[in-house]
């Protein structure tokens, strides 16, 4: 049933004339990965991400150049300590609101 | 590079421990240039933290940055969607966030071998590229400047920053697909 939802909802993104084409989300790929797109595009690139695997594909390893290429940049340290803490916690604790 | 097969017994617990607090920081950084925001950067990993910890079980221990950061696009997604509802006119309403969930994270991770040679031909093809893209990289994506900052320090136009740091990522990304280390299936 799960399976079925999912093929109607790709079959859906593929006719569904708001969604961008993948010509136009290449060339608006890198910019979305920037964070230098509006809202309204972001919204709809995200979406075409979501629902095309080759463009979603694209966008990873667009994601993972960005990533190997930032290296030892620094980040603000007190981020990156809540947000370990917040990991330590997850370990820990597990969910929160989880029994 | 520790993967699950080399753990068997791990708990999720210790998992998430060995494979998504190591990330944090370059998690972090990719969040901040995709949202130019640190508050909402901050909240962006926090919300992929949660989702990996969720899908912690299902994750079998191979790229977990690749993983992690398939993540982070999706929750990034998410974000925007729950912010402009209006714009998703989905006939199954109030099921947005399961689009999300029906696909997994995990088939990015198989087609992209993230690790050292990764690195390698990235760092290769940076070198190798004229030093006009390779300058705007440098400053953008290694510097962590924004499109203007880059202007700026450059003396160029916006635009031709652009233009030149997308055309400077295709070419690195072209030589991935030319190693063998990502698929090609993606269009240029």
């Amino acid at each position: 049933m799960r399976a079925l939802r999912c093929l109607r909802r790709r079959h859906r993104a593929h006719t569904d004339s708001a969604m961008l084409a993948c010509e136009a989300v290449v060339e608006l790929v890198q910019l979305y990965l920037d964070g230098a797109t509006d809202d309204l595009t972001s919204e709809q690139v995200g979406y075409h991400l979501d629902m095309c695997r080759r463009c979603g594909l694209q966008a990873d390893v667009y994601l993972q150049i960005k990533a190997t290429l930032s290296g030892d940049r620094p980040v603000p340290d007190d981020a990156v300590e809540r947000l370990r803490r917040f990991g330590e916690q997850l370990a820990g604790q597990g969910l929160p609101g989880a029994p | 590079m520790a993967t699950a097969q080399d753990h068997p017994a791990l708990t999720d617990e210790a998992a998430f421990e060995l494979y998504v607090l190591p990330e944090v920081d370059v998690l972090l950084r990719v969040a901040l240039s995709m949202t130019r925001n640190a508050a909402d950067a901050e909240d962006l990993v926090q919300d992929t933290m949660l989702r990996a910890f969720r899908g912690i079980s299902r994750f079998d221990g191979r790229y977990p940055r690749a993983w992690l950061l398939t993540i982070l696009r999706n929750a990034h997604v998410n974000r925007n969607r729950r912010r402009r509802p209006e714009l998703l006119r989905d006939a199954d309403a109030g099921t947005s966030t399961s689009i999300l969930e029906t696909q997994t994270p995990y088939d990015s991770a198989e087609e992209i071998a993230v690790g050292q040679s990764f690195d390698h031909v990235v760092e290769d093809a940076l070198a190798r590229l004229p030093d006009r893209y390779r300058r705007v990289v440098e400053l953008v994506d290694i510097e962590g400047l924004s499109y203007r900052g880059a202007a700026e320090s450059l003396g160029v136009p916006v635009g031709t920053v652009m233009s030149r740091l997308h055309r400077a990522r295709r070419r690195i990304r072209d030589q991935l697909v030319a190693s063998g280390i990502v698929s090609g299936g993606g269009r240029r």
